[in-house]
């Protein structure tokens, strides 16, 4: 089934949605749920926890890239389970870790207004991704977005650890880079 | 803003961008050039284009030490005893404003007129997929470059990629970019996107690329 077929399926209040879903995207979820949580678990409830979210928002929401709606909704949701449950005592250190590589392009000044910047930050950041080189934005994203591990990111684009390393200490670079010329100050 | 936030905010980043590299496919509005396969143009694999030992350069970030004044002095030296290597083979795309960038494999300055009638005439025999019309110089970035037009909603744009020699033949730029440009010669005389040090750094990473795949195979 097409994704606008399964959407269409949400927006009719039909429960095969749900299944069909978990048919065509559910090992995505499952792998983004697993990346943050590191728990077998607790990725299958984050997952489900993403079925019931998306039922509750289609509609009114309408995602033109399913997928990628899918995988923000399970990020969150994965997200604010590590936070709430304290998963870093089972042994779910790639978030921390994660955080950290970004560390190296940040300050840690946050202010009114640099939360109320957060949205043009975003339009920024969209925008420079929409100017990466295809495997260069694939492999910020996966790492950054989606949590991938570096060791996994390599082996899905056939290249080796550090090269993948390399990439995304460039791409981040560059953001800062892209930033700083825009105007807004991490 | 921290890590974290950052981190967050990236979460919110355009869903497009999220479900290309998940499903390995090319989002609709992006410039890809599709999944990068060792070959930087026209089916040519990268190994047979270098032989020389790859160079790998990598700087630490550290707290306040010697190591911080002399790791960047050696990596420059490795750097540039690295490109040696390469120089004598490859026939880099110039002016005669840039010294760095005109010199040919045989010593001499390429004047722009020569270049770009050079770059053509190897176009019509070797790429008839471009049009010779397509190749314009871009005299602040000392290359030339390869346009086709295409469209992005209602935006003009153009895929770009740097056309260069390397030996006896032309080769391009594997990594494709678009840009949205209402007019091709302004970009062009305004044009910084890609400097000297990233022309010369992509051919490098790209080579170590295919050495590392070539040991792969080889172990």
């Amino acid at each position: 089934m097409t994704d606008s077929g399964i959407i269409e399926l949400f927006q009719n209040r039909d429960e095969r949605a749900i299944a069909e879903t978990e048919k065509r995207y559910g090992k995505y979820c499952a792998a983004i749920a697993r990346n943050i949580l590191r728990n077998e678990q607790d990725t299958e409830e984050c997952v489900n926890d993403t079925y019931m979210k998306v039922w509750e928002s289609i509609p009114p929401d309408c995602p033109k890239y399913f997928v990628g709606y899918l995988a923000k909704v399970t990020r969150t949701i994965a997200l604010m389970r590590y936070r709430r449950e304290t998963a870093q005592k089972r042994g779910g250190k790639t978030v921390p870790l994660v955080y950290e590589e970004l560390s190296e392009i940040v300050s840690d000044n946050t202010t009114v207004e640099q939360a109320a910047e957060n949205a043009e930050i975003l339009e920024s950041i969209n925008r420079f991704l929409e100017a990466l080189p295809e495997n260069y934005r694939k492999i910020f994203v996966l790492r950054f977005v989606c949590c991938e591990s570096v060791k996994d990111i390599a082996k899905r684009f056939g290249i080796k650890e550090n090269n993948a390393s390399v990439i995304l200490n460039r791409v981040k670079k560059q953001l800062k880079k892209h930033l700083d010329k825009e105007g807004y100050e991490l | 803003m921290n890590s974290k936030q950052l981190f967050d905010l990236l979460g919110k980043i355009d869903e497009k961008y999220i479900s290309e590299a998940l499903l390995d496919e090319p989002c609709e509005k992006s410039g890809s050039a599709g999944k990068f396969d060792g070959k930087i143009a026209d089916g040519v694999p990268l190994d047979k284009l270098c032989e020389s030992e790859p160079i790998k350069v990598q700087i630490e970030q550290t707290t306040f030490s010697p190591l911080r004044i002399i790791a960047p002095i050696a990596a420059c030296l490795a750097l540039i005893a690295g490109l040696a290597h390469f120089i004598p083979k490859i026939t880099f795309i110039g002016t005669t404003s840039t010294p760095a960038a005109s010199v040919s494999e045989s010593g001499g300055k390429i004047n722009e007129n020569e270049l770009l009638n050079d770059v053509k005439s190897r176009i019509i025999t070797e790429r008839p997929d471009i049009k010779p019309d397509e190749v314009r110089f871009s005299p602040k970035d000392n290359a030339c470059f390869y346009l086709r037009k295409t469209s992005l909603e209602k935006q003009t744009t153009y895929a770009v990629k740097t056309l260069y020699i390397i030996g006896d033949k032309l080769f391009e730029s594997s990594v494709l970019e678009h840009r949205a440009l209402n007019n091709k010669d302004t970009y062009f005389k305004n044009s910084a996107e890609v400097s000297e040090e990233e022309f010369y750094g992509e051919l490098i990473y790209y080579t170590n690329l295919l050495r590392d795949d070539n040991a792969n195979q080889s172990e």
